[in-house]
C-alpha cells in the first residue's frame, strides 16, 4: 500500500457506509399497497436485491457511500509513503549530547531511558539512534532492537549546546521517507537551559509523534561571561561572571580569581594556553562541566556578552514556548512558561 | 365537454343521464328524436339541438312557446345494458371509478332510449346492492326503475361476463342493441367469442371498454404491492420496471378485443374515466348509424 494512515482508528468510520445501504434497502422495501383491478398483466419484480438497481437510485447510493468513505479516509489522515507499508513502527531516538549531559549520572540516566525505549520495540519495529548538540550524529539507522541497543554504546555527549529543533527536524525528515504506519520520535534530554547559540524552532507539521523523556541534572548548566582583567594591589585578577542556569532560572555571580595558571575559586578554573588565558567552569563536585569550546573566553576581551542568544525557540506544537529576552544592560534573563505545562525548554 | 368529475357532482343519475344526453346531442347537432317513427305521440318543450322541423308552429302561435312533436316508433327497439359490477370496476386513481363511469353512461343511454320510446333492460354482472336484472320496459316509470337499479348497484365480487352474454341469447326474445360496460378483464378470446355468438344471433353488440388512466399507463412511483380486487392474489412490483411490459400486454389484450369485435360486427369503444363522457356516447351513436342501426 503506497500510503499509510496517521489516525487509523478513524477508519472505523467506514462502517458508517452500511448506513446508506440499509436506508436504501429499507426505503425500497417499504412498498405501498394498491388495490388493482387485475394482476393478469403484471409480473412480480424478480428479487429484492435486484430491485435495488434502478439507475437513478444506484447513483444516489454510490454517491452517499463515496461521501462517507471520503470523510472517513480524510479523518484517518492518510500520508503518501510511495510504497507498501511494512508492519511495525519506526522510532528515532534522539539523545541530547550537549555539555550538560556529560555528567555521569545524567548520561547514565539517558542511556537507561534509551534502553527502556528500545526494549519496548517489537520484532518488526525499526529504530534509529542519534545524538545531537549543535550537530546531529547518527549512531545507527533503521536498526533492529538488538542492534539499536548496541548502537547506544557510541553515545558520547560533547561540549556544545544542544539544538534539539534541528535534530527533531532531521528525524522527522527521515521518518517521512520510512514506510511505516506508526512513526515516532523520542527525545531524551535534561532540557537544560544554557547559553546560545539558539536556533529558531521548527514550525513544520510533523507526521510523527514526539515523546520527550527528561533525565535529571541536579547541577544545571554554567558558563563564564563578562570576563575582564583587573589590576590592583594584589596583582592581576580575572574578574568574570559565572552564569548558572537551572530549574530555578539563571543566576549570575561576580567572581574574581587571581590571574595565575591553575588558580581556582568559586567554580572558576583559570588556565593559560600560550598567550590566551582561559576560564572554565567547574562543578561543585569537581566535575569539569564545560569544555573549552563552551566556556572559554579570551582574557584580553574586555567584555563578552550574550549577544548570540536568539529570542525564542518554538519547537513545533509539541514543546512549549520559551521566551528569552535580553535586557538593555546586556545581562541575560530567562522567562519560562508555567511549570504545569510539563515541558522544559531545551538546551 | 362533459367532464366526468363535474357530472359526478350532479348526484342523481337521472340528472346526469339527461345532462349527458343533452350535451351529446348538442354536440352532434341532432335531436334525439329525429326521424323516429311517424305516429304522433306527444309534445315536448323544445331544447337546443332539437330538429327545427319538428317544431309545432301552431302551438307556438297559440302559446308563444316552442314545442316539438314526438312520434312513436313503428317498431320499438329492445336495448340491453350490461353493466359489469365486478370488484375490479371499483378501481379509481381519480375521483371517478370505472364503475361510476359505467353507471353514468348506462343511465345516459337508458334515458336516451326511453326518451325514444324504446324498451331497455338492465343486466348487472356480479355486484351487490339488491339490484337484479331489470327486464325490458319503456316509459318514465321504467326509466326510473333502471336509474334506481343503477344507483343501488355496488361493484363487488366476481362473475363471468362471458356467461352473462351467453345467457342473453336464450333469454331475450327480441334482437336489439346490447351495450356492454366493462373493463373486460376476462380472456379476450373467450369474450370475443361470446360477443361473436351474440352478433350471430342478431344482436348489435357495443363493448364500451372502460379503463382508469393509471390502470392504462401504470404510472405509479416506487415499489407497490398490488392486491387483486377480484381475489386474484397479490404481488409486489416496481411499476417503473414492469410498466413497459404491462402496457405491452394490456395493449395486446385491447387489440385482441378490438379486432375481435370488428371481426364479428360489434363495436369496440375504449373509454378512459378521465375523458369527457359525451365522446364515447357520441362515438357509439355515430357508429351505430354507420352500421345502419337506429341509434
Amino acid at each position: 500500500m503506497p500510503f499509510a494512515f496517521l489516525a487509523p482508528l478513524a477508519l472505523a468510520a467506514l462502517g458508517l457506509i452500511a448506513a446508506p445501504v440499509v436506508i436504501h434497502m429499507l426505503r425500497r422495501a417499504r412498498s405501498r399497497r394498491l388495490d388493482f383491478p387485475s394482476l393478469r398483466f403484471l409480473r412480480e419484480t424478480p428479487s429484492l436485491v435486484r430491485r435495488l438497481t434502478p439507475p437513478n437510485r444506484r447513483w444516489l447510493l454510490a454517491l452517499r457511500i463515496a461521501v462517507i468513505a471520503l470523510i472517513a479516509l480524510a479523518a484517518a489522515h492518510p500520508v503518501w509513503t510511495g510504497g507498501a507499508v511494512p508492519p511495525g513502527s519506526a522510532t528515532v531516538l534522539l539523545l541530547d549530547a550537549s555539555a550538560s549531559m556529560r555528567r555521569t549520572e545524567t548520561r547514565d540516566a539517558a542511556l537507561v531511558a534509551a534502553r527502556e525505549v528500545i526494549g519496548r520495540l517489537g520484532d518488526r519495529d525499526l529504530a534509529c539512534v542519534a545524538q545531537f548538540d549543535r550537530d546531529v550524529v547518527w549512531l545507527g539507522r533503521d536498526l533492529a532492537r538488538e542492534d539499536a541497543l548496541a548502537a547506544l554504546a557510541s553515545y558520547a555527549p560533547g561540549g556544545a549546546a544542544g539544538q534539539p529543533a534541528a535534530a527533531v527536524a532531521l528525524a522527522d525528515r527521515h521518518l517521512a521517507s520510512t514506510p511505516r504506519s506508526e512513526r515516532r520520535i523520542v527525545l531524551i534530554s535534561d532540557f537544560q537551559r544554557s547559553n546560545g547559540p539558539w536556533t529558531p524552532g521548527v514550525e513544520a507539521e510533523s507526521t510523527a509523534s514526539l515523546e520527550t523523556i527528561r533525565v535529571e541534572n541536579a547541577f544545571g548548566n554554567a558558563f563564564v561571561a563578562d570576563t575582564q582583567v583587573d589590576v590592583d594591589e594584589n596583582g592581576e585578577r580575572l574578574a568574570c561572571a559565572l552564569v548558572r542556569s537551572g530549574d530555578a532560572g539563571r543566576e549570575v555571580a561576580r567572581i574574581a580569581v587571581p590571574l595565575v595558571d591553575g588558580a581556582a575559586g568559586d567554580g572558576i578554573l583559570v588556565g593559560r594556553s600560550g598567550e590566551t588565558w582561559t576560564a572554565r567552569v567547574t562543578a561543585p563536585d569537581g566535575f569539569d562541566l564545560d569544555d573549552v569550546r563552551y566556556g572559554v573566553v579570551a582574557v584580553r576581551a574586555v567584555r563578552s556578552s550574550c549577544a548570540t542568544l536568539a529570542p525564542a525557540v518554538r519547537f513545533s506544537r509539541l514543546l512549549p514556548k520559551s521566551i528569552l529576552a535580553r535586557s538593555s544592560s546586556g545581562s541575560c534573563r530567562v522567562s519560562t512558561p508555567p511549570r504545569s505545562q510539563g515541558h522544559r525548554s531545551p538546551s | 365537454m362533459l367532464d366526468p368529475h363535474l357530472l359526478a357532482r350532479l348526484g342523481s343519475l337521472d340528472v346526469i343521464a339527461r345532462t349527458i344526453v343533452d350535451g351529446t346531442m348538442v354536440g352532434m347537432h341532432a335531436s334525439r328524436s329525429r326521424g323516429i317513427g311517424t305516429e304522433f305521440s306527444q309534445y315536448r318543450q323544445y331544447i337546443a339541438g332539437d330538429d327545427l322541423r319538428a317544431l309545432d308552429w301552431r302551438v307556438y302561435g297559440r302559446t308563444d312557446r316552442y314545442y316539438v312533436r314526438l312520434f312513436s316508433a313503428e317498431t320499438n327497439l329492445e336495448a340491453t345494458l350490461i353493466v359489469d359490477a365486478s370488484a375490479s370496476m371499483r378501481f379509481t386513481s381519480i375521483e371517478i371509478s370505472k364503475f361510476h363511469v359505467a353507471r353514468m353512461l348506462a343511465a345516459a343511454l337508458a334515458y336516451l332510449l326511453v326518451g325514444q320510446s324504446d324498451r331497455v333492460s338492465l343486466v348487472p354482472v356480479a355486484g351487490s346492492g339488491r339490484t337484479e336484472r331489470i327486464s325490458a320496459g319503456s316509459g318514465d316509470r321504467h326509466l326510473r326503475a333502471i336509474l334506481l337499479g343503477l344507483e343501488r348497484l355496488v361493484a363487488d365480487g366476481d362473475a363471468s361476463l362471458v356467461a352473462a352474454l351467453d345467457g342473453l341469447i336464450e333469454r331475450l326474445r327480441r334482437r336489439g342493441p346490447v351495450f356492454v360496460f366493462s373493463d373486460a378483464y376476462e380472456p379476450a378470446k373467450a369474450l370475443v367469442d361470446a360477443i361473436g355468438r351474440l352478433a350471430r344471433a342478431g344482436f348489435d353488440v357495443t363493448l364500451l371498454h372502460i379503463l382508469d388512466p393509471v390502470e392504462r399507463s401504470l404510472e405509479i412511483g416506487g415499489d407497490t404491492e398490488f392486491v387483486g380486487l377480484e381475489g386474484d392474489g397479490r404481488l409486489t412490483a416496481d411499476p417503473r420496471r414492469v410498466g413497459r411490459a404491462y402496457r405491452e400486454r394490456l395493449d395486446a389484450h385491447i387489440a385482441e378485443l378490438s379486432t375481435g369485435c370488428a371481426r364479428c360486427g360489434a363495436l369496440f369503444i375504449p373509454v378512459t374515466t378521465s375523458e369527457p363522457l359525451d365522446r364515447p356516447l357520441a362515438a357509439a351513436l355515430r357508429a351505430r348509424r354507420l352500421l345502419g342501426g337506429r341509434l
